[in-house]
């Protein structure tokens, strides 16, 4: 059953090594394609919107892009494991309305600002916590209950929907401290705080996925669970271990969410994000077991750039918010066709 | 003499600059069975696709029953009575039996309209020409492989089949069925069909032969009728090399040692009842039994997949716990599955990954990262080590042939020196070179104090590689043979024995 086509070696498709601050990066000729779509797109705008090509554009998309991309990230680990994970976005939400109902009701009013800086920390922390508490209940009921992931995470999104709905009787919790913005509006030499974030957490993930056991066993499992068990990985744990963090990278998106707004509510992205981070993955080529963190930052990028772009394009265009979501479509669906041509095409001919 | 049905002479085909068959004829005669041989990669499929139409040969001419071809359809050639039942049968697994057999005859006869009366009748006389009984309304897929293969072989029939291919047909199949499919073609040939048989199984090949054809590197190597052939010149016209088995040497087992792995009334309930036997360092033990008879459940039980029910596993004198697989590696067990497809590899992951998944813990170093370079070398040694044929580590699995993919699975458990080794059909699917190599490093491994639980119901396997032997039927210990007191013969006789004793 395995002779006939196996025989033949297969052109050597997968990693070329890359030099770099981690000596070998995986990139791929996805990484390529991704990078070249990326430019032509920043190219094609930058000639056909006025003002796309400034600063002011440019460090607004910085300012943007960085919560989409966290929560990708989150997305991209769960269908790396072989699941999917519709809660990220409700987890950042509750994450939020709980760190802000610390905020309001334990800052005193006329606090020092070393203090409240101070408390701003607990909030955060606060905000990890309960993330990683909802990416324990995903990894329970996914790794140890047995719940298939998009029925478990559609449970969970609901459930962490309710609590948040619940406590803020669906109304926006508001009146942080100012230095709260920080977070959401200031720059480091010109580079948008958020930005930095979300490249933080970037390179967290790639090491995680790619330079730790932890990585290398998420891998296998996603390509092939029985396998994994069979080689003595602890599916369990692992699983676990990936809806953890998948949860605390939803909290951090909960955080640059209330930095940005000021606010918390059960609402913000919820229309759109999560279809955006499976959308994003989807571009990403991230599959179970395949994917590359690299593939997945750019196609965030991607995104942004598509975004506003035909924002900018389109502004006082009657349904142009409608028109994004329409680019986004249509990006999607070349992206398929190009993937017919290119791996499509090599994979008939073997 | 028996008429010819089929000529195929001088045929050579190419694909780009690989010589498929170079050169090669082959005659297919009425009332006889002829055995198709060949390593993977020898041409045999290649040469069973330009007999059914499917590939046009480059050079060469095809004559059946009198008509000479140049180009063959496959219309063409199912019209001249060529069958093909290939290892997945191509039946539809959610249909009924009925539906499956009569099929073709309903889609030639182009009604619009299910005449249901018509598909049983067609069923029913499909079924008597081989005098089978098959439940006509059960739903394929939950058929066992023997009787989708039954199906097969009906429709063959119903299609008027003159000549009938059977590529690899015992693959799927246990001991049992293997002797009730060479009945059910003894029967076809009686009545004047031709068979021709492909398959890298010698033992089968040895029983059901009336002429024996070989393939080697697109050549055909050898034809001959299969009086006076044996395993051995089989072997050595298959891979050009002499395989000599007659001088294994058996490693020694030091008996006064304690044991390595001691069981003591293991219990799977629904799995086996009471097992007990002990392992010793340097010894491999085999237990055979048909499919069914707990063989691969004990397996499982000491791997941790199945925990046992009850009973006590002592390792190197000390009882252990084995509830999970962890467990079971923690103790020094591994374990070479035997769908390895399916439990054993990571398909789509280079080959260092699949090798080094055991051995991950040991790359890490300062703030929890891995070594990659140390990894990768590591990958590298074992596939040097165990002649991985790739041109690297970093390709997908899936790029190897069943041989090498094997060694693979044998690599990752290797790698970590377990002090028990289980190994489930280490060379099911597997061509002779690799299997004559695999045994080898069974009895290497078993040198260097390793101790070794073969499950296997390949009879010249276990008597290749094992000291001692334990049959299974009905989930439990039947019988221990000493591999010097049985022969090939007794052994086979017994398992076959076990057979009739189960299907009562």
């Amino acid at each position: 059953m395995t002779q006939g086509t196996n025989d033949k070696p297969a052109a050597p498709i997968r990693r070329k090594p890359l030099a770099g601050a981690f000596g070998k990066i995986r990139i791929g000729s996805e990484t390529v394609q991704l990078l070249v779509l990326a430019v032509i797109l920043f190219m094609f705008f930058s000639i056909i919107v006025e003002k796309f090509l400034t600063v002011r554009s440019i460090t607004s998309m910085g300012f943007q892009m960085p919560e989409l991309g966290v929560l990708t990230l989150a997305m991209m680990l769960s269908i790396y494991t072989g699941g999917i994970n519709l809660s990220v976005n409700a987890t950042s939400n509750l994450a939020a309305v709980l760190a802000g109902f610390f905020m309001v009701r334990y800052i005193p009013k006329d606090a020092a600002g070393a203090v409240v800086t101070l408390y701003l920390a607990v909030a955060f922390l606060i905000a990890i916590a309960v993330g990683w508490v909802c990416g324990v209940i995903n990894g329970l009921l996914i790794g140890y209950v047995g719940v298939p992931p998009i029925l478990a995470t559609l449970a969970t999104m609901t459930l962490y929907t309710g609590i948040s709905v619940g406590l803020t009787g669906g109304a926006t919790v508001t009146g942080f401290p100012t230095q709260l913005s920080v977070i959401g509006a200031q720059t480091i030499l010109g580079i948008p705080i958020p930005f930095l974030i979300f490249v933080g957490f970037t390179i967290l993930t790639y090491i995680l996925l790619d330079r730790t056991s932890f990585g290398f066993k998420m891998r296998l499992l996603g390509s092939n669970p029985v396998a994994a068990e069979f080689s003595g990985i602890n599916n369990r744990a692992i699983i676990m271990g990936a809806y953890m963090y998948g949860g605390i990278l939803s909290a951090v998106t909960g955080i640059l969410i209330m930095g940005r707004t000021m606010s918390a509510a059960y609402e913000y992205g919820a229309t759109t994000y999560v279809l955006l981070t499976i959308l994003i993955c989807v571009l990403a080529n991230v599959n179970p077991g395949m994917g590359r963190v690299i593939d997945v930052f750019i196609a965030v990028v991607i995104l942004q750039i598509l975004s506003t772009g035909f924002q900018m394009a389109l502004s006082g265009v009657r349904g142009s918010t409608f028109f994004k979501d329409f680019a986004w479509g249509v990006l999607l669906v070349l992206v398929f066709i190009a993937n017919y041509f290119i791996r499509g095409r090599r994979a008939q001919s073997s | 003499m028996a008429e010819d049905l089929l000529r195929a002479e001088h045929i050579s085909k190419r694909f780009g600059g690989v010589v498929a068959l170079d050169d090669v004829s082959l005659t297919i005669r009425a009332g006889e069975i002829c055995c198709l041989v060949g390593e993977n990669g020898s041409g045999k499929s290649t040469m069973i696709k330009i007999i059914s139409g499917v590939y046009t040969p480059d050079e060469g001419d095809i004559y059946i029953n009198g008509h000479h071809y140049k180009r063959l359809t496959p219309i063409e050639a199912i019209h001249e009575g060529i069958q093909v039942i290939y290892q997945d049968f191509s039946l539809f697994p959610n249909l009924t039996v009925a539906e499956n057999i009569a099929i073709n005859e309903l889609l030639a006869s182009g009604k619009q309209v299910v005449d249901w009366k018509e598909v049983e009748q067609i069923a029913r006389e499909g079924l008597a020409r081989i005098n089978a009984s098959l439940p006509l309304d059960a739903v394929v897929e939950t058929l066992p492989a023997a009787d989708r293969q039954l199906i097969a072989i009906i429709k063959a029939l119903l299609a008027n089949a003159r000549i009938i291919i059977m590529d690899e047909p015992t693959t799927a199949l246990t001991q049992r069925e293997i002797q009730a499919l060479f009945n059910v073609i003894r029967e076809l040939k009686q009545r004047g069909l031709a068979i021709l048989f492909v398959s890298h199984k010698l033992n089968e090949v040895m029983e059901i032969a009336d002429r024996t054809v070989i393939f080697r590197n697109g050549k055909k190597v050898l034809d001959q009728g299969a009086a006076g052939l044996d395993i051995p010149t089989m072997a050595y016209y298959m891979t050009g090399r002499r395989l000599d088995t007659s001088a294994v040497t058996f490693e020694k087992i030091d008996e006064t040692a304690p044991p390595l792995l001691r069981v003591e009334g293991l219990t799977l309930h629904g799995g086996f009842y009471d097992v007990s036997f002990e392992l010793k360092a340097h010894e491999v033990l085999g237990v055979t039994g048909l499919l069914g008879s707990g063989r691969t459940e004990l397996a499982l039980s000491l791997f941790g997949a199945l925990p046992a029910d009850a009973g006590r596993i002592f390792i190197e004198g000390k009882e252990v716990v084995i509830r999970s697989i962890t467990d079971a590696v923690a103790h020094g067990i591994g374990y070479v599955p035997e769908d390895r497809i399916r439990e054993g590899l990571f398909l789509d992951q280079p080959i260092a990954d699949n090798i080094t998944v055991t051995l991950i813990e040991r790359f890490l170093r300062r703030l929890g990262l891995l070594d990659l370079r140390t990894k990768s070398a590591e990958a590298e040694r074992w596939i040097r080590h165990l002649e991985v044929k790739t041109p690297s580590g970093e390709l997908p699995v899936k790029t190897l042939s069943g041989g090498n993919q094997q060694r693979v699975v044998l690599a990752k458990w290797i790698a970590r020196s377990p002090k028990v080794l289980i190994l489930n059909g280490p060379t099911v699917g597997v061509d002779v070179g690799s299997k004559v190599e695999i045994h080898e490093l069974i009895r290497q491994l078993a040198h260097q104090g390793m101790g070794i639980l073969l499950i296997s119901d390949d009879i010249p396997e276990l008597m290749q590689t094992c000291h001692r032997i334990l049959l299974m039927r009905a989930g439990r210990i039947a019988r221990e043979f000493r591999r010097e007191e049985i022969t090939e013969q007794a052994l086979n006789a017994e398992l076959v024995a076990a057979a009739t004793v189960e299907s009562r």
